[in-house]
């Protein structure tokens, strides 16, 4: 009884903690090269709303000061580490399409398992 | 009431990552993909966090789908 | 005082302004752009001095970013250890940036060049950074940094084995860097810093009220840093990634990049979680018992390759192994020994990826059996290889024996005796597969054909400062011994 009512009173990390294993298995089991991309990025943005919910507490605020009003504030830490995270993994993303579409001109295939099938012929 | 569409839309996130890993169209497994990035931008404005929903819906959604469909373009939609 | 009191942050900052000035004045000149990149280097690497006998003199220096204490703001910190991470990381970049400026010429594309130094210094900044802060986040945000840069120094030459590898690589280290992000969020939500000094402070006190988070973290950063390490049955994409790439590349990824994260692995063991927890939980046995299995399997796989560079890779995965052993013993010995090792596979692992080169420059041989005789004539190259292979294997007169016997002391010292075989095994595996090498470059006879390059001076250089270094660690190890020692003292 005392898990169930830790799952249900920490949703939002249970479900940061299911997202961040749908990412990692899709990304390392499927052999599509852009799926495993997609599924990078998943896999972040899952450990971002990790980082975001550990910042926020029951009923609070976004952090903008308003003078003389007696409120909770979220923590804006984690946001502002977030922020950089974002950027990270879309300059990741970046790049890794970047050498799918180079990996395609060279194998006219987007599929991890056929470019192996492919080296291991040579 | 709140509470009830924060777990709807946490569920949908599920759904959609689900979706993304199963669907065999690229293209269609891209908008999944940025439907799942709005629906985090939501979610971050519930947990009072509008800065990194803004960048989270402008980069994390917008921009990557762009490269994603550019890179669709130049390789294969079909899986 | 004045300018040194920002040396930390300097050390860093001249490696980004390297990386956006540099292509720029390769389009104008391209000399100067190469000489501003060395410029650079030993400007860094004589900060380093500085700053280590400044430590040396009064103590640890900690400086914060922009002037916000450490809380709140980042905060580097430099004390011996670090600045002894950082003279390897550097002054291995120096001289093989120096060795890279000849060989990129006919691995690379004229154009791509002046990109090519961008990453060099984006790679070497980064690291510099890694070994410096104290950061957690910081920390992060450097390792994605490293790792583009990483794969993009292979991706650069843009052949199909390369452009794979590099592909292969960036998934799993963008593995690594999820688990280690999630790690740090697990951390975050017990103590609210992300400073390791005030986090291991915290985490003393936490450790009782939540000690599944710090498990969970534990495992998951062993997870990270072991993938990016290449610890054992995490390496997979060492081999493709390490023996495609270009000469140049080979040499900085196997001797320094995974090596700062087997030291980034020992932070996190000794600097960030509680003493508590290695005590509850046996995480540098596993560490240990991974180590011992890859310094074994590392040797058997490189037995198999017919390709001298994916040998050398393979062979890079039983050597980093001694490494985390010097971690996971937990005892000042065997992290004398372990970071000993360090040193010395950095130089001896790129000075063999650089005779690698120079023979795939002068001939283009690549297989192993094709190399019979090769010693007639490039005698250089192979007196390097030979020298690099007996460190290697760990023969007396070179860096590899001292570290193998620091890791041995101190297996028998703490009554283990049983990692004294795995040592011994390992040296004895490895000197399977590199003797042969020699010995046939020396004795056989064979005629090299029409297309044989003489090899260029600067690589000849590079090669005997490389030989003059790793015999001179055989014999002359006071200096770097004491200082590890005294670095030991302060952990354990």
């Amino acid at each position: 009884m005392e898990i169930l009512k830790g799952i249900i009173d920490n949703y939002y990390y249970m479900v940061a903690i299911i997202l961040f294993v749908i990412g990692m298995y899709t990304m390392l089991t499927h052999s599509n090269m852009i799926k495993k991309v997609i599924a990078m990025n998943i896999m972040d943005a899952s450990v971002f709303l990790m980082f975001v919910a550990v910042g926020y507490a029951h009923g609070s605020q976004a952090p903008i000061i308003r003078e003389g009003a007696d409120v909770l504030y979220a923590n804006p830490l984690p946001g502002a580490l977030i922020l950089t995270g974002i950027v990270v993994a879309v300059s990741v993303t970046a790049y890794a399409l970047s050498l799918v579409v180079k990996i395609y001109r060279y194998y006219e295939t987007c599929d991890y398992d056929e470019i192996c099938e492919i080296r291991s012929r040579e | 009431m709140t509470e009830a569409l924060n777990v709807l839309l946490l569920l949908f996130l599920i759904v959609c990552a689900i979706g993304v890993a199963h669907i065999r169209d690229l293209l269609s497994a891209v908008i999944l993909f940025s439907s799942f990035g709005l629906i985090m931008a939501i979610i971050w404005q519930q947990l009072s966090a509008p800065d990194v929903a803004m960048v989270e819906a402008a980069l994390g959604t917008g921009v990557v789908t762009l490269l994603l469909i550019a890179a669709i373009a130049k390789t294969k939609r079909a899986e | 005082m004045g300018l040194s009191e920002h040396f930390p942050a300097l050390i860093v900052a001249v490696f980004i302004f390297a990386a956006f000035l540099s292509p720029l004045l390769y389009r104008w000149a391209r000399h100067l752009s190469a000489a501003y990149l060395v410029v650079t280097l030993l400007a860094a690497f004589g900060m380093v001095i500085a700053l280590l006998v400044q430590v040396q003199h009064s103590g640890p220096v900690y400086y914060h970013m922009g002037g916000w204490p450490p809380p709140w703001g980042i905060e580097f910190k430099a004390d011996a250890l670090r600045l002894y991470i950082l003279l390897v990381v550097i002054g291995v970049s120096l001289w093989v940036f120096i060795y890279a400026l000849r060989d990129l010429q006919h691995e690379l594309k004229r154009r791509v060049i002046g990109w090519y130094y961008t990453l060099y210094a984006l790679l070497v900044g980064s690291m510099a950074g890694m070994a410096l802060t104290n950061d957690l986040f910081n920390l992060f945000v450097l390792m994605e940094i490293c790792a583009i840069s990483a794969c993009a120094i292979i991706s650069i030459k843009e052949d199909r084995e390369c452009l794979e590898a590099s592909f292969k690589y960036l998934i799993l280290s963008a593995m690594g860097t999820g688990c280690f992000l999630l790690g740090v969020v697990m951390l975050y939500m017990v103590t609210g810093y992300l400073n390791y000094s005030f986090m291991q402070a915290e985490l003393v006190e936490a450790f009782n009220y939540y000690p599944r988070n710090i498990f969970t973290a534990a495992a998951l950063f062993i997870v990270a840093f072991g993938t990016k390490a290449a610890l054992f049955p995490l390496h997979v994409w060492l081999p493709d990634a390490h023996a495609s790439a270009p000469s140049p590349s080979s040499a900085m990824l196997s001797g320094v990049v995974i090596k700062i994260y087997a030291f980034g692995l020992f932070l996190m063991f000794y600097e960030v979680f509680p003493p508590e927890l290695l005590r509850t939980i046996p995480l540098n046995e596993i560490v240990l018992w991974l180590a011992s299995l890859g310094a074994i399997f590392g040797s058997v796989y490189a037995m198999m390759q017919s390709d001298l560079k994916k040998m050398l890779a393979f062979s890079s995965i039983g050597q980093i192994a001694y490494i985390f052993m010097g971690i996971g013993f937990n005892h000042d010995l065997a992290m004398v020994g372990g970071f000993y090792h360090l040193m010395v596979h950095a130089v001896t692992k790129a000075m063999l990826f650089m005779a690698a080169g120079v023979i795939i420059y002068s001939t283009g041989i690549r297989k192993i059996e094709d190399l019979a005789g090769i010693g007639r004539v490039l005698p250089v190259t192979m007196i390097a290889f030979s020298i690099g292979s007996a460190s290697m294997v760990g023969l007396p007169g070179t860096g590899g024996l001292i570290s193998k016997w620091f890791l041995a002391l101190s297996a028998l010292e703490i009554g283990r005796p049983v990692f004294v075989i795995v040592i011994l095994a390992s040296s004895l595996l490895n000197a399977v597969y590199y003797m042969p090498i020699v010995i046939n470059a020396f004795m056989h006879h064979h005629e090299f054909g029409a297309d044989f390059k003489p090899v260029p001076r600067v690589m000849k250089a590079c090669m005997i400062a490389g030989m003059i270094f790793v015999v001179v660690s055989g014999f002359y190890t006071t200096p770097v011994v004491n200082l590890l020692e005294q670095a030991a003292e302060l952990f354990f």
